[in-house]
């Protein structure tokens, strides 16, 4: 047997697409198997069914999947594999929960949104820096530095959450919740928020502006095909591969922000296990739209509709807590597989002796 | 596979999947229009409140009782625990089952904190109008919810928190835990009582402190220098920190008889271990206990002594028939908040339930030791033995009809602790009878009667005194933040 590199690579929209499709059929027949027949694939149709066209329910999970995944997106444009989503995501959320709780801007809640936005995106695009930093000046690969990264921040919330921020009243292992005026809007019939609706367009479209209209943009594009075009050019490698992941820390920050003040409202011990863990999903968000910004939205809304048939499955009374973990995870199981059967083929050479 | 086989697969798929999904789209589609007349309901309360609003708010909204009640109930465990969320699911079931003709009923379980607020959104979605969120750390975000949901009934157990479209509900069982604790006194050897709670909220306190209280009140007529470790898990359901939290208060205080907050049964498996071991002579002194929530006594045949048992059914029979009545709606739950004793059955005190409906209130093994061991009651000065004195506290618990009414709203808790009273006769030139009866409100006698003496369990420099003769009453209860003082919090494990 010997795999090959194709001559002529499968066409690039089919991947993502068979991912899904494949990655739900074998999702089916695992909770078909797992759960004895109780589960059956009706179940799980009537499920997506119900979960993708109730847009009302899914908008939350899909604008942060969105901002997210185009977090990711501004990094994977340049080849940067940013595994750090998690990480980012809850350095926003704490500096968020920071403004909101400790910090005084309270009274306003226009003020007080704002910095909690502003004060994320810092965080984020810090905690993105951290891993930036080794990569372009040690050429210290980022994906285990960034990976990492998410475990030390789920840490340091997690020691500030049971700590200083612990609420005293009953002692559960969680902050209080952030006051009402800095909650962000709810819009009425919808799980979305007005500040996060807005978040989401506004970031989309800079993010679009950059690679259409900057130079920069166009930078972190070459860096992928040829950092040595780069170079020639008299443009530094380090500072585009430090732009590409800070953009990316800073975009993913705001999300941790938008999450607190639209959904969770407080934090709560221990992260690791009550992250919504967009930062992962997101990766799954980015590669479904193949690196195209225009399909982020198209990836997102379909994990996200799945994300609620996931849920919804579990109302039925017939799945457990892990129903959405397996759509997920089938998803991009079979997303990795075939990307790498897109490129190459596998031929089976029959020896003649 | 070349490019022409993988595509054509996957076109075959495709039609496959979207034939399918369009079949069960149909379906729920139906299915939807089936649930239309609520859709109606709905829409009617919508206009109506809008109407009220309009007319300068007030009472007289009109909401008229669907047809068909769908009741959403979300755990904070597993159902599996056989403990709190497995308890609730019973009383769901039985309501269900009660309620056939017009109640359907679903549940999620293993909601974190985090994910309840989609797991209503997604519930109000497909139309369930009673949602029951059965955590105390759910309270914020019901309310929220209660403010997003005008139209939906929210209850919120154990919490304290209320609008006009969330009430509150609860069934207490300091009273058991106190019954518990005169077992527990007469029982340790070692002279060391533990307790393993998940939280310290005000409600595990309380028990705690009735348990610690029930224990020294016997003890202390053995000449035992009762001592109640506690040791805080952090989680309601974590069968692993609980068992190893139990070792610890087994091994390292010398603890012989246990109670515990937690809703697996992870430490019942462990007593039962430890006892058996213990009668084996492998161990120098066994690990009584007392089951949680749930008839744990099948768990630990040899080492549970009692417990306590909850009836949520009683509840949600009563919440799901006022709904059902009209009595409760969307704006009028402001003052709705159950707090069940002994006397109206939410509780239960007992570690099995036998096949006929009957109670255990005490494992028969312990039965013959708990005879033995006399005592003097120092409510009437008798002689009596422990198994009487248990048994005397739990009947004058039992009897106490008039304050079941009391215990629904939360206008009337303060009546709660009234004792005694004497009405006055209507001419007092004539005799009556009845003016010279003692009428009792409560029960009896309270645990919680003055002369008590504790320490704050956030600041243990600030001493709390209850004096001689002063009965606590519902909110004193409720709030409790402080332990009495042969209580030894050993702080988070």
């Amino acid at each position: 047997m010997v795999i090959v590199r194709r001559v002529k690579p499968l066409p690039y929209w089919i991947v993502p697409v068979l991912a899904l499709v494949v990655g739900l059929l074998i999702s089916m027949i695992i909770l078909y198997v797992m759960s004895g027949g109780v589960i059956t694939p009706y179940d799980i149709l009537l499920s997506i069914y119900y979960g993708f066209t109730n847009v009302g329910l899914l908008a939350k999970t899909f604008a942060l999947l969105v901002i997210v995944g185009i977090g990711l997106l501004v990094s994977f444009k340049g080849a940067i594999w940013n595994i750090g989503g998690e990480g980012q995501f809850y350095m926003g959320v704490m500096l968020a929960a920071w403004v909101a709780l400790f910090s005084g801007f309270a009274f306003n809640g226009f003020i007080a949104k704002t910095m909690m936005i502003l004060m994320a995106l810092l965080a984020g695009g810090f905690w993105a820096l951290l891993a930036a930093l080794p990569r372009a000046y040690l050429n210290i690969d980022e994906v285990p530095v960034t990976l990492m990264m998410n475990y030390i921040a789920y840490y340091i919330v997690n020691y500030i959450t049971i700590g200083e921020w612990r609420e005293k009243q009953y002692g559960y292992y969680r902050t209080v919740t952030i006051p009402e005026s800095t909650m962000f809007q709810v819009i009425d019939g919808t799980t979305i928020t007005l500040e996060l609706l807005i978040l989401m367009i506004t970031i989309f479209i800079l993010v679009w502006l950059m690679f259409k209209y900057t130079s920069l943009g166009l930078r972190i594009k070459v860096l992928s095909s040829n950092p040595n075009l780069l170079r020639s050019s008299g443009i530094s490698v380090q500072l585009t591969i430090l732009m590409a992941l800070l953009l990316s820390g800073m975009i993913i920050g705001m999300a941790g922000a938008a999450y607190l003040g639209s959904v969770s409202h407080n934090i709560s011990y221990p992260v690791e296990e009550k992250t919504p863990g967009y930062g992962y999903t997101g990766i799954l968000v980015a590669w479904l739209s193949m690196l195209e910004l225009i399909a982020v939205p198209i990836a997102a809304y379909i994990i996200g509709a799945l994300h609620t048939a996931g849920i919804n499955i579990q109302i039925m009374g017939v799945g457990g807590a892990a129903v959405v973990n397996v759509f997920i995870g089938s998803i991009l199981l079979t997303y990795a597989v075939l990307i790498t059967i897109s490129e190459y083929k596998i031929k089976i050479i029959v020896k003649k002796r | 596979m070349d490019v022409k086989t993988l595509t054509g697969v996957f076109i075959i798929l495709l039609i496959i999947v979207g034939v399918a999904a369009f079949y069960a789209g149909m379906m729920y589609g139906g299915g939807q229009a089936q649930t239309a007349p609520g859709g109606t309901v709905t829409t009617t309360v919508t206009r109506t409140e809008t109407k009220t609003v309009t007319a300068g708010g007030g009472g007289g909204q009109v909401w008229t009782p669907p047809e068909t009640i769908k009741a959403a109930f979300v755990y904070v465990g597993p159902i599996g625990d056989f403990g709190w969320s497995y308890m609730h699911d019973v009383g769901r079931r039985v309501a269900e089952t009660v309620y056939k003709d017009w109640l359907k009923t679903t549940y999620v379980e293993s909601v974190t904190e985090d994910k309840l607020g989609e797991t209503i959104d997604n519930l109000v979605s497909q139309g369930y109008s009673v949602i029951f969120t059965t955590s105390f750390e759910f309270m914020d975000k019901t309310i929220e919810k209660g403010e997003q949901y005008p139209n939906v009934l929210f209850f919120h157990c154990s919490g304290y928190k209320r609008r006009q479209n969330v009430g509150t509900y609860f069934a207490d069982l300091y009273q058991v835990y106190y019954l518990n604790g005169l077992i527990a006194g007469a029982l340790t050897k070692t002279e060391n009582i533990g307790y393993v709670a998940g939280y310290t909220t005000p409600e595990v306190i309380r028990h705690i402190n009735a348990f610690a209280i029930g224990a020294k009140e016997v003890g202390e007529q053995l000449g035992k220098d009762i001592k109640v470790h506690v040791i805080e898990i952090g989680a309601w359901f974590a069968p692993d920190k609980a068992r190893s939290a139990a070792e610890t208060l087994w091994k390292q205080y010398n603890v012989d008889v246990l109670a515990f907050t937690e809703d697996s049964t992870a430490i019942l498996e462990y007593a039962q271990e430890i006892t058996k071991g213990y009668e084996e002579g492998k161990y120098d002194h066994p690990l009584y206990v007392f089951s949680h929530y749930s008839p744990g006594y099948i768990y630990g045949p040899d080492a549970v002594v009692s417990g306590q048992i909850v009836r949520w059914e009683l509840i949600y029979l009563d919440i799901l028939a006022k709904i059902k009545a009209g009595i409760y709606t969307p704006y009028n739950l402001g003052n709705v908040d159950y707090w069940y004793l002994l006397n109206s059955g939410g509780v239960e005190f007992g570690a099995h339930i036998y096949k006929n409906g009957t109670v255990m209130h005490i494992n028969p093994k312990f039965i013959q030791t708990l005879k033995s061991i006399m005592v003097t009651d120092k409510l009437t000065g008798k002689k009596i033995s422990v198994y009487d004195l248990v048994m005397s506290r739990y009947e004058m618990f039992k009897n106490a009809p008039l304050l079941t009414p009391l215990q629904l709203t939360a206008v009337t808790h303060k009546y709660e602790n009234i004792g005694k009273i004497n009405i006055p006769p209507v001419n007092p030139s004539q005799p009556d009878p009845y003016s010279k009866i003692d009428i009792y409100i409560s029960t009896y006698w309270d645990p919680f009667t003055g002369p008590l003496s504790g320490y704050v369990k956030d600041n243990p420099s600030q001493k709390v005194t209850i004096p001689e003769g002063q009965r606590l009453g519902h909110d004193d209860l409720w709030e409790m933040n402080w332990f009495v003082d042969w209580v030894v919090y050993h702080g988070a494990a």
